[in-house]
């Protein structure tokens, strides 16, 4: 293979054989830079709504968002590592990850000394990202083994975070117990069965 | 999905129908025209024919919920108006900058021959 030969014009069998499965390469790769900013922002602004869980009922919860922080900049690298072998890449520009991300920003909300408005907060990301990742799934079940794979992980953590944040807020049970240790990802971590 | 849309006319391929009585009343459903997934909706009078995609950010508009001739989107809410394509609502503020921003649903005019659903696809 001549050194000189253009990116574009390689041989990428692992993106041919998703192509020859009928799937639309560039609309996936759009749909995972998307989900995977969103992975991004989260973990930012979880950052931001974790250190205002203050007070005595906020320090139980502290933990609990920092697992899901943690494990969202997990899904953020999970992802991001798929999204350049199907030859795509994420924003070069840290504006447009915002811009282009799935969720919407989950901002300190302004009553914020109240920790059920941020775990309101939470949980809409939650969803979002459940949905999101969910879409992924469909996408590429029986057409994309990696990426759905990839995938239905990130969305079975995503539905864990979801049903931790609604115990929290209305008593739902979630079968929660902590992590072995914070931001564990037992299915997002790289090296994780 | 199987592509149950035939040509229906052999001179000019680029027209594709579906039987009428297989797109159910009342219910977003998925289909597949040629290359391409459409999103149909029918109702007793009327039929709509839109893009699968979300022009906000490329949710699947099968999943929403049709109301008054709008179709609202499940991912983040906003409204669309389903024979423009216009959006209506957009539910978050200008504090999200950029990242509300929207195009036009697209949709499509579909006609009906033989109590088919044909759409004249470029
Ligand atoms: S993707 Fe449809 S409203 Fe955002
Ligand atoms: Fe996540
Ligand atoms: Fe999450």
């Amino acid at each position: 293979m001549s050194e000189n030969k253009r990116r574009d014009e390689l041989e990428v069998v692992g993106v041919e054989e998703v192509r020859k499965s009928g799937l639309d390469v560039n609309k996936l790769i759009d749909k995972l830079v998307k989900a995977t900013a969103a992975e991004f922002t989260t973990y930012y602004y979880y950052t931001i709504l974790r250190m205002h869980l203050t007070g005595l009922e906020g320090e139980g919860l502290k933990e609990i968002a920092e697992d899901a922080r943690l494990e969202d900049r997990l899904h953020f690298e999970l992802m991001s590592q798929r999204v350049y072998e199907l030859g795509g890449e994420l924003p070069r520009d840290m504006r447009q990850v915002a811009d282009v991300s799935a969720c919407a920003d989950p901002y300190l909300p302004e009553n914020w000394k109240d920790p059920k408005t941020i775990l309101k907060v939470l949980l809409e990301a939650e969803q979002c990202a459940i949905r999101t990742w969910n879409e992924v799934c469909e996408m590429t079940l029986g057409k994309d083994p990696r990426t759905y794979d990839l995938a239905q992980r990130i969305l079975q953590e995503e539905i864990e975070h979801e049903a931790w944040f609604l115990e929290l807020l209305y008593g739902r049970p979630s079968g929660h117990f902590r992590r072995s240790y914070p931001g564990e990802g037992p299915l997002s971590k790289k090296g994780s069965k | 999905m199987r592509d149950r849309y035939r040509k229906k006319e052999v001179s000019n391929p680029l027209i594709r129908c579906i039987p009428k009585d297989e797109v159910k009343n009342n219910v977003l459903q998925k289909e597949l025209i040629g290359n391409t997934f459409f999103v149909i909706y029918k109702s007793d009078s009327r039929i709509w024919v839109i893009s699968p995609c979300c022009p906000h950010k490329g949710a699947d508009m099968s999943k929403g919920k049709v109301e008054n001739e709008t179709i609202t989107c499940y991912m983040h809410g906003y409204v669309y108006d389903l024979n423009t394509g216009v959006p209506l609502k957009i539910p978050y503020g200008e504090a999200y900058g950029k990242w509300r921003e929207t195009g036009n649903l697209e949709v499509y005019k579909p006609t009906i021959r033989d109590n088919q659903i044909c759409l004249d696809l470029p």
